[in-house]
């Protein structure tokens, strides 16, 4: 137990688990006090999303990964559980609010954007290390909840909105898929680049 | 001294990064929409303001970023020892990120303006005033953000400014005006001028600009949220903070009594010049706005063509084909001014589609019924148009071309009873036809679409 909350603390999950906390919270009570529909619009959804993603990002790497490397652990399986737990936590927090009257749902869309954004944080990270790991999902879901991109059968915006196309899509499934795929293999098998110390503290 | 180190800055820092993820997205965005601003400069810049939805956003996270380098490599203690004023430290590398941005920015309208050149026959000049104010917005957002990021070094800071950005831009404009139905005709409520402090522009038509005043106003506020920003990220102490906000409240102050309301609508005024007809004499007159010259000549066949098939059958035909010149209802403040009513020898024909470079988009054969049913048609303003006025046109457009109604699109039984409404228009005597179809379109021309329904038989089974 003492290793668990070492290791918990080392990658800043406390710090983490409140900012994701916090911002689907506040989502949910922005959208309880002001509009009067029983499902949380789906770019309010994306974007909070997309903030509990990037927060969950943040604990990616750790405070010196060539240190954590010369370990015998087997860190494939710790980085893929690390991800997956993530992904359950977020979602299990988002469908809290199924008991209430204002809800994110449906859950198939909830799950497929919860998946596809850590997938692409963790890309990110693999890519260009965890404290840059929010570039590419602000990015693309700040485009995907434009207010022309809603809804469509064009498959380019499909791809491009995916965020915000309507459960069970084919082409936003698949580009779901696909990024919590490549990101959950790339972060697994890679981790983050490995930088000098000082610059791989994400957080203090 | 300043200088080099600028150019160290602009060098090694993220703000090349910065400007390169807003270059990129933004001109994909603006080039995944050519045919909404191809060949029309004002189109191009309001556009641009639009992109400012995501551009604004980006540079405030980009500013973030840049804001927390010296607490990322925990050197701001270091730093803050040194016998020199903050802002010497802070302009260079402020600069360097209202460089960047703004480069981006610019970038991005050059690049989007390589679909305008090539067709645009007209430039008004307010399109550089347009787009420059997005330059100090630009500007703002980032300094604003990287004082946001000096005050809280953390990682997540640069995500939430880029949400709480976009929820400003992009979601309080629609807040503004979404339940805003009037209860006699679904028009808009005027938004509060507030609206206006926004940089953000969604749409605005081809034959509007926006007021001169307005784009100054907003400059001006935009300007002062900028210096705000500035001596924020230059503020050392507490009552610097406080005085550091003097700026922005002063610009608000000034500029908010005199923007007007109702958002673009309220800020758009008819531009004249766009509105000047271009036309083409060399046989029946053809014209078009100087605002889409480069429709002309793809439209004045289709239009000659439907000039000499009215001559045809049609008593009292028109000699002259005429661009609209009305502004769309949804970008008009007040949608019941009534226009001015054109004469018997002129037809009025709406505006065709454009395609990605800026030429006409006639594909699908929908121009030449919709330039023949335009003979029965008046501009009367605003006012609920009943289906059968719309089918009564379709079958007249049909007598002209001597061929059934096969309207694209439309239910099969309406194309059915179109058809058999023609058929049993076309077994009167000619003479008779003749008659009916002069008298209904003089009735059209006087705004009773009523007795355009009334003249076809069958019509009302």
């Amino acid at each position: 137990m003492r290793w668990l909350r070492l290791h918990l603390r080392s990658r800043r999950i406390p710090l983490a688990l409140t900012t994701v906390t916090t911002s689907i919270a506040l989502a949910w009570a922005l959208s309880l006090a002001y509009t009067d529909s029983a499902t949380i619009n789906a770019r309010t959804a994306s974007l909070t999303i997309m903030l509990a993603a990037v927060a969950v990002g943040t604990t990616l790497t750790g405070a010196d990964d060539a240190l954590d490397r010369s370990m015998a652990i087997n860190w494939p399986v710790r980085r893929a559980g690390h991800l997956l737990l993530a992904a359950a936590v977020i979602t299990a927090l988002l469908s809290l609010s199924t008991i209430t009257d204002t809800r994110y749902e449906p859950f198939a869309l909830v799950l497929r954007n919860t998946t596809g954004l850590l997938g692409l944080t963790a890309l990110g990270a693999t890519l260009l290390g965890a404290a840059l790991a929010w570039i590419a999902p602000t990015t693309w879901t700040l485009i995907a909840v434009l207010p022309s991109m809603g809804p469509s059968q064009d498959l380019k915006m499909q791809v491009a909105g995916w965020l915000v196309q309507p459960a069970g899509t084919t082409a936003a499934t698949v580009c779901a898929v696909t990024l919590a795929a490549t990101g959950l293999l790339a972060y697994a098998l890679r981790g983050c680049p490995l930088r000098p110390a000082n610059e791989t503290v994400s957080d203090r | 001294m300043t200088a080099r180190i600028l150019r160290i800055e602009l060098r090694r820092t993220a703000a090349l990064g910065i400007a390169m993820l807003m270059l990129v997205t933004g001109a994909a965005l603006l080039l995944s929409a050519t045919p909404s601003f191809a060949g029309r400069w004002m189109q191009l810049a309001v556009m641009a303001r639009s992109m400012l939805m995501v551009l604004l956003p980006l540079a405030l996270a980009g500013g973030a970023w840049m804001g927390q380098r010296d607490a990322r490599y925990r050197v701001n203690e270091l730093l803050a020892s040194t016998v020199r004023p903050r802002w010497q430290r802070v302009i260079p590398t402020a600069s360097a990120l209202a460089i960047s941005v703004v480069t981006a920015y610019l970038l991005i309208f050059l690049i989007a303006a390589g679909w305008v050149v090539p067709t645009s026959g007209y430039f008004p000049s307010a399109t550089i005033l347009v787009t420059a104010v997005g330059v100090p917005a630009l500007i703002a957002a980032g300094w604003l953000g990287m004082a946001a990021g000096r005050a809280v070094p953390r990682v997540i800071t640069a995500p939430i400014l880029a949400v709480l950005g976009f929820a400003l831009v992009g979601l309080a404009p629609e807040l503004a005006s979404s339940p805003a139905m009037d209860t006699d005709l679904a028009y808009f409520r005027p938004e509060p001028a507030a609206v206006l402090l926004i940089p953000t522009f969604t749409g605005l038509d081809d034959f509007q600009t926006i007021a001169t005043s307005v784009s100054l106003l907003q400059a001006l506020w935009l300007a002062s949220l900028a210096a705000t920003g500035l001596l924020l990220l230059g503020a050392s102490r507490r009552r610097a903070i406080a005085y550091a906000v003097l700026p922005a409240v002063l610009g608000v102050t000034v500029a908010l009594p005199l923007l007007p309301v109702g958002g673009a609508r309220g800020a758009a005024v008819v531009d004249p010049v766009a509105i000047e007809l271009v036309c083409d004499s060399d046989g029946p007159q053809v014209c078009v706005t100087r605002a889409h010259t480069a429709l002309l000549p793809a439209v004045v066949g289709p239009a000659r063509q439907a000039l000499a098939m009215m001559a045809a059958k049609l008593p009292n035909a028109p000699v002259r084909a005429v661009e609209t010149r009305q502004v769309s209802f949804w970008a008009r403040l007040d949608p019941h001014a009534v226009p001015a009513r054109h004469s018997p020898d002129t037809f009025v024909f709406d505006t065709p589609s454009f395609d990605h470079v800026g030429h006409a988009d006639l594909s699908g054969d929908y121009f030449l019924p919709s330039l023949l049913q335009a003979a029965w048609q008046q501009e009367c303003g605003e006012r609920p148009i009943r289906g059968e006025v719309y089918r009564a046109r379709m079958v007249a457009a049909a007598w002209l071309t001597g061929r059934p109604p096969t309207p694209p699109g439309w239910a099969p039984d309406e194309v059915a009873q179109m058809q058999s409404t023609y058929q049993a228009f076309v077994s009167l005597p000619e003479a008779e036809q003749r008659r009916r179809m002069a008298a209904a379109r003089e009735s059209a021309l006087a705004c009773r679409d009523d007795e355009l329904v009334t003249i076809l038989p069958t019509d009302q089974q």
